[in-house]
């Protein structure tokens, strides 16, 4: 990764998964910083996402990201961009991360199939990460042993379940 | 194009299959609503304005309702 993307910035549909996951801090190990924008903080209340999260601002691994009104109208302008497409709409928490990734080089990360989608549908360049590439990426570094009991680790902590073609890609690196 | 359609239509059927139907029934109209429009589309920010919850609140009734986040 480049050093720009050695920063992220996170939105709630991942935060609120990924806090449960119980080696969530490999993400702190992957990133020098993750940013959290205050539209994402608004929408945590409960533990664990609450707890790790002020946690993580209160060792600066995390950072309140406050949204300015120049990205606050490219967030308005990509959400506009996805009316009409054939994906569904990118509501504005995660706008928000996608014009701070367009804007600062932050790899996104987000649950929301939207914004997951938004590079390819509409053709913007940024990288945008689930937790499926977070964790392959930290197999990847060595910071998890084997990578589909990770996966399935992740799958039972946090209800959450990868694609087919998710676990096809797995089967191929893990064969390579 | 067609995998990304491909990718929504598997996780709107996984999130449909593993539902618990019968405690989703039960719940106030509000909630009721607001987790089949989840499980139909996967957003979890609108399904929670649905709801009248933050996001983590209805990622919470997400897993007692069993509805799988899959992105």
């Amino acid at each position: 990764m480049s050093r720009a993307s050695r920063e992220a910035i996170a939105d709630t549909s991942f935060l609120v998964d990924w806090a449960k996951y119980s080696k969530r801090d490999v993400l702190l190990r992957l990133f020098e910083v993750v940013h959290v924008p205050e539209s994402v903080l608004r929408e945590l209340k409960l533990p664990p996402a609450i707890d790790w999260v002020a946690d993580c601002l209160a060792s600066d691994a995390f950072a309140l990201f406050t949204e300015t009104s120049d990205l606050e109208e490219e967030a308005r302008r990509l959400m506009a961009m996805s009316r009409g497409k054939p994906l569904k709409r990118i509501d504005y928490p995660e706008a928000v991360c996608l014009a701070a990734g367009l804007k600062y080089g932050y790899v996104v990360l987000t649950e929301n199939g939207g914004a997951y989608f938004a590079p390819r549908v509409l053709g913007i360049n940024v990288t945008v990460w689930r937790a499926f590439e977070v964790i392959v990426e930290a197999w990847r570094r060595g910071l998890v042993e084997n990578l589909a009991v990770e996966l399935e680790r992740y799958e039972g902590e946090t209800f959450h379940l990868f694609r087919r073609r998710d676990w096809e890609y797995v089967w191929r690196l893990t064969r390579s | 194009m067609e995998e990304v359609v491909e990718a929504l239509e598997e996780a709107r059927r996984l999130r449909r299959e593993k539902a618990d139907w019968e405690f989703i029934e039960k719940l106030p109209p509000k909630l009721k609503a607001a987790l089949k429009y989840y499980i139909e589309t996967g957003d979890i920010y609108v399904a929670s304005r649905i709801a009248g919850l933050t996001v983590d609140e209805f990622n919470e009734l997400r897993v007692k309702a069993r509805v799988p986040s899959v992105t």
